[in-house]
């Protein structure tokens, strides 16, 4: 049932440096662009000196509040329109130059009167301030069934714990850059965007354009893990703004360290839960309180304790969201949004309860097996997690699990875990366009984009299956708001919502040539010259999903090898193997890259990656890469990935989304093969040497052991 | 700004007794960085890619001379592996294959962090620091005067590091390091042991423990007298000995990347099991 193992469609052009990123897009007369950021934490902007900046050799512009006064108020434009500073670092001007140099030069020398005011640095500086929100992501923020407080006191286990995830930021290796112009009354901007629909409507709103009087452009993106999913910077705006003025191009790119402050973070909860078992092991109540970080100018809250409301089967549940604000970063949804963090807590706590329970943790989650949705109570479309923890734990070899803290390989004292994933599948609305050329060739396009998960490639697939061609007959057009409206690359939607309507498209093109006449046995090629000699196009559009009589969500299994070493304490990852079900898989290599690639962030989250911030200013410490650690190769195990085809007959064609599955459960993972190996439960992220330190010999001589390697 | 290409060591020297202000590019991938950070804002620059004299390795009699310009791929590659095998494994967990491809040993040493990987090795074969000036020419500096502090050495602003001697040494060599994940980071600790089989010595060079690259030498003087020479065997114990006088040694401080008791008790480790490598 699965598709063609085909290679990325566009890898040529890019590995041979010919695919044009947006950065890379060069007008003449462009000018360059450098931001003038805050130097202080919380306050107000009360004057903004330019005269020294003027003077520098190269200026051309400057831009800041007042010239953006007339932009619609909306959030989006919230931070540009009002002379408020919110966080460290904020920028509070734009400086236009000839060279990038003299842009910077300019922006340093431009002064900013503030009026200061005190500041939260941290959300444990304003707890009593904490406060529910009504949403969490798309979902409710509370949730209440049965009863759980009675429940857990009469429980028989009862595992009440505190969980701990740090601030992340995405970091995809291309920066966020623009590069925009006018012609007319009309605006190109090149960007890098997850979402060119999205940035053409926050822009058109803001400016009070007609949106198809601006075009943004996207062919290529450098990663995005949801920090290009919407317009995450409004100072964006400042560029079109100037370039308007100056009649010139204008390119802004984001360095490194604008990159921990500006375009969103993960945010950081501290996670209460409780979870009361019988004794026979089924979950009798569940009670997970998050608590997250804000900004003090846009409300966001992750999604974390929704897996709490339905992996499992559990009668009682009450769940609730709060936030607090902080004059950080405003987060957003970062790559597995919600169920990175949730899991990592409720993963956790099976885990503990399993070992309290005397029962494998593999057997507890089966025993609480949810054969609905016990949250909304409607069926799932289909839900092959048992199926996902069996075919993993047989590939892993889970049932030759030795006891806790027995084995040691060399150096290393070795452990093994397991965890759940889960993640909705959603589809948005979207618009193919497919065409057939004179020649006999295809060219499809979808005002979507490829932020480098294979887009181009399952799109050209879905069409060359429908119509029987092979594949390198299929031109595929994305990131262009002048081709059919299409999804925006976030939450793992892109190829479901393109299905229906790519099938649609290539449906309507069959009946087109079916009318004119087309025989049975004629090839296309032969059909098109006799019957359409100019060509013949036909469109497909879907709608977004609704689902109400039934829960849509694909699921995975994740198992784990550490290692730790018995004297060190560093902790490396020496094997996974996992299952995934995500309905009909359209092409396994890119499936599983998308698995390895999610693995390889929850790995960096897990071990890694920490946004640090001063709790005084708030400003962020080491906001580079070589501070900020991400994995790299050598931090890398074998992946065994295995993909669950599931015959999916509610969702359009089966398909359901893969990008964000591997991001979770391997947090958790991970954290419950450390303690199977040193015994050391470890319930903040990431988790360090520092965390297992305790597990050391002292250092005092002689007290180290003997030579035993 | 100016830049200079020096083609010959002469006008590498030249220009920089004409403009004491210039400051020297090997590599670029400390001074960079330090540009970047603003921490470093040249006025003029010397670059040194050109200059031939600085580049490749020779022997001097007993002593191997290797040129400033040598590259971290040149110090893990053949044939220089098998010379000096312990830089080579120090080569080998510097940075990223462009980093070693660009990052050489004299711009290491010129920069003189503590953390600079190829200076434990350097420091355990008591390595002799080449300099030379237009005005005064050459002059050798053993290690234990050149480091005078975390990126603080005895070169003058208008001396070059041309080069760094080091002894012909038989015997098995080892370097450790630990840092916070497995590549492309910076040493939280680092232990170079040299084995002289000929003289029946052992050598230990510690990195990122102190504001310079240190020695071990009471860990040395036990390791010289407990280990069994004809059977290259050391007592039940030894090792974990000769590792916690290691740490001993070891002077570390807190900072963003670790603490100073885990650097200690690191290098203690790192210690013994580079012993027991060598001893294997
Ligand atoms: C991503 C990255 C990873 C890194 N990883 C490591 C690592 O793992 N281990 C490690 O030890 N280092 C590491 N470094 C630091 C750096 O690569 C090394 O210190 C390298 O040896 C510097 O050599 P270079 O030729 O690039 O020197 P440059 O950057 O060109 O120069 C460094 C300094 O030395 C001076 N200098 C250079 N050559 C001479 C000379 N012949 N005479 C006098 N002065 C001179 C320069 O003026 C400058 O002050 C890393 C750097 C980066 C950017």
């Amino acid at each position: 049932m699965s598709g063609e193992r085909a290679r990325r469609i566009e890898g040529a052009l890019k590995v041979t440096g010919r695919a044009e990123y947006a950065g890379e897009v060069r007008p003449d007369g462009m000018l360059h662009a450098a931001l003038v950021q805050a130097e202080i934490t919380c306050g107000d902007v009360v004057g903004i000196d330019d005269s020294a900046a003027r003077h520098t050799p190269g200026f051309v512009d400057q831009v800041s509040y007042d010239d953006a006064r007339s932009l619609a108020p909306s959030t989006a434009t919230a931070l540009i329109r009002e002379p408020v500073v919110h966080f460290p670092g904020q920028p509070v001007g734009l400086t236009a130059a000839d060279t990038l140099l003299a842009a910077r030069t300019a922006a340093a020398r431009v002064r900013v009167d503030y009026v200061e005011r005190p500041s939260v640095a941290a959300i444990d500086q304003a707890l009593d301030e904490a406060y529910a929100p009504a949403m969490a992501g798309r979902i409710i923020g509370a949730s209440h069934r049965g009863d759980p407080a009675v429940a857990l006191t009469g429980a028989h286990l009862v595992v009440r714990n505190r969980y701990q995830t740090a601030v992340n930021n995405h970091h995809p290796m291309e920066p966020h850059v623009v590069v925009c112009w006018w012609e007319g009354e009309q605006v190109v901007v090149h960007t890098s965007t997850q979402a060119v629909y999205g940035t053409r409507a926050i822009i058109a709103h803001a400016l009070a354009m007609p949106a198809d009087d601006v075009r943004v452009v996207c062919r290529y993106l450098g990663g995005g893990f949801g920090c290009k999913g919407q317009l995450w910077w409004p100072w964006m705006l400042w560029t079109l703004t100037a370039s308007k003025r100056t009649g010139r191009p204008i390119r802004l790119e984001l360095t490194r360290a604008q990159m921990f402050t500006l375009v969103g973070r993960r945010q950081e909860t501290v996670q209460d839960l409780a979870v009361g078992f019988d004794a026979t092991g089924r979950l009798v109540a569940i009670e997970h309180d998050v608590l997250a970080q804000t900004s003090t100018h846009g409300e966001y809250c992750d999604t974390t304790a929704e897996v709490s409301r339905r992996l499992y089967a559990c009668p009682n549940v009450r769940t609730l969201h709060r936030l607090v604000r902080t004059n950080e970063p405003q987060p957003i949804p970062m790559r597995a949004p919600g169920t990175a963090p949730g899991t990592f807590a409720l993963e956790s706590a099976l885990d503990e309860a399993a070992e309290q329970l005397g029962i494998d943790p593999v057997e507890l989650r089966v025993r609480n097996f949810a054969d609905h949705d016990h949250d909304a109570d409607v069926p799932w479309s289909s839900n092959s997690l048992l199926q996902c923890y069996q075919v993993a734990a047989d590939r892993f070899g889970w049932a030759q699990r030795p006891a806790s803290a027995t084995v040691v390989d060399g150096r290393w004292r070795i452990g093994w875990g397991m965890a759940t994933t889960c993640y909705p599948a959603h589809r948005q609305p979207c618009r193919v366009r497919v065409r057939l050329q004179p020649d006999g060739t295809i060219v499809v396009q979808c005002g979507t984009q490829d932020m480098g998960s294979g887009t181009y490639t399952v799109l050209a697939q879905m069409v060359a299956d429908a119509l029987g061609v092979p594949l390198s007959q299929v031109t595929v057009e994305l990131g262009d708001t002048l081709l059919p409206e299409g999804p925006f690359s976030g939450g793992s939607q892109v190829t479901a919502s393109m299905f229906p309507a790519a099938r649609q498209a290539t449906d309507a093109l069959r009946a087109q040539l079916a009318e004119l006449g087309m025989g049975h046995d004629e090839t296309l090629a032969d059909a098109v010259q006799r019957i359409a000699p100019d060509g013949i196009e036909a469109e497909g559009a879907a709608t977004a999903n609704a689902d109400i009589d039934v829960r849509c969500m694909s699921f995975g299994a994740i198992f784990t090898e550490v290692g730790v070493d018995a004297d060190l304490a560093e902790i490396r990852v020496r094997r996974v193997t996992a299952a995934f079900a995500t309905g009909r898989v359209l092409n396994p290599l890119l499936t599983e890259s998308q698995h390895i690639g999610g693995l390889i962030g929850g790995i960096g989250m897990t071990l890694l990656e920490q946004t640090v911030t001063d709790r005084s200013s708030g400003r962020i410490i080491g906001d580079n890469l070589a501070d900020y650690l991400v994995p790299v190769h050598a931090d890398m195990p074998e992946f065994d990935i295995a993909l669950i085809d599931e015959d999916d007959t509610y969702l359009p064609g089966g398909v359901k989304g893969v990008g964000m599955l591997g991001t979770a459960g391997i947090q958790a993972a991970i954290a419950n093969a450390i303690h199977h190996a040193t015994g050391t439960r470890v319930r903040h992220l990431p988790i360090r040497i520092e965390d297992l330190l305790h597990e050391l010999p002292a250092t005092t001589p002689g007290a180290l052991p003997s030579m035993s390697e | 700004m100016t830049v200079v290409t020096a083609t010959s060591l002469d006008e590498a020297l030249d220009a920089l007794a004409g403009d004491p202000s210039a400051q020297l590019l090997a590599g670029g991938t400390d001074f960079m960085v330090e540009v970047s950070f603003a921490h470093r804002r040249p006025a003029s620059i010397v670059t040194l890619r050109r200059v031939d004299e600085l580049k490749g390795w020779w022997r001097d009699g007993d002593t191997l001379v290797l040129g400033a310009g040598m590259t971290y791929t040149e110090l893990q590659a053949e044939p220089f592996l098998d010379v000096v095998p312990g830089l080579a494994q120090a080569a080998r967990t510097v940075g990223s294959p462009q980093i070693r491809n660009a990052g050489t040993i004299g711009g290491n040493i010129a920069t003189g962090s503590p953390a600079g990987d190829t200076l434990p090795v350097l420091v355990a074969l008591d390595a002799v620091i080449v300099l030379q000036s237009a005005a005064d020419g050459e002059r050798r500096v053993p290690w234990n005067e050149f480091f005078l502090g975390p990126k603080r050495t005895a070169r003058r602003g208008d001396e070059l590091v041309t080069a760094v001697r080091v002894p012909v040494v038989h015997g098995r060599q080892e370097y450790l390091k630990v840092g916070t994940r497995n590549a492309m980071v910076i040493s939280v600790a680092g232990v170079a042991l040299v084995m002289d089989d000929d003289a029946h010595t052992v050598r230990v060079g510690l990195g990122s423990v102190g504001p310079v690259p240190l020695r071990a030498p009471a860990a040395e003087a036990f390791a010289d007298s407990t280990i069994d020479w004809a059977t290259m065997t050391i007592p039940d114990g030894g090792a974990a000995q000769f590792g916690a006088l290691v740490s001993a040694a070891a002077s570390p401080i807190d900072d963003q990347r670790s603490t100073a008791a885990y650097r200690r008790h690191a290098v203690g480790v790192c210690a013994r099991r580079a012993l027991q490598r060598c001893l294997s």
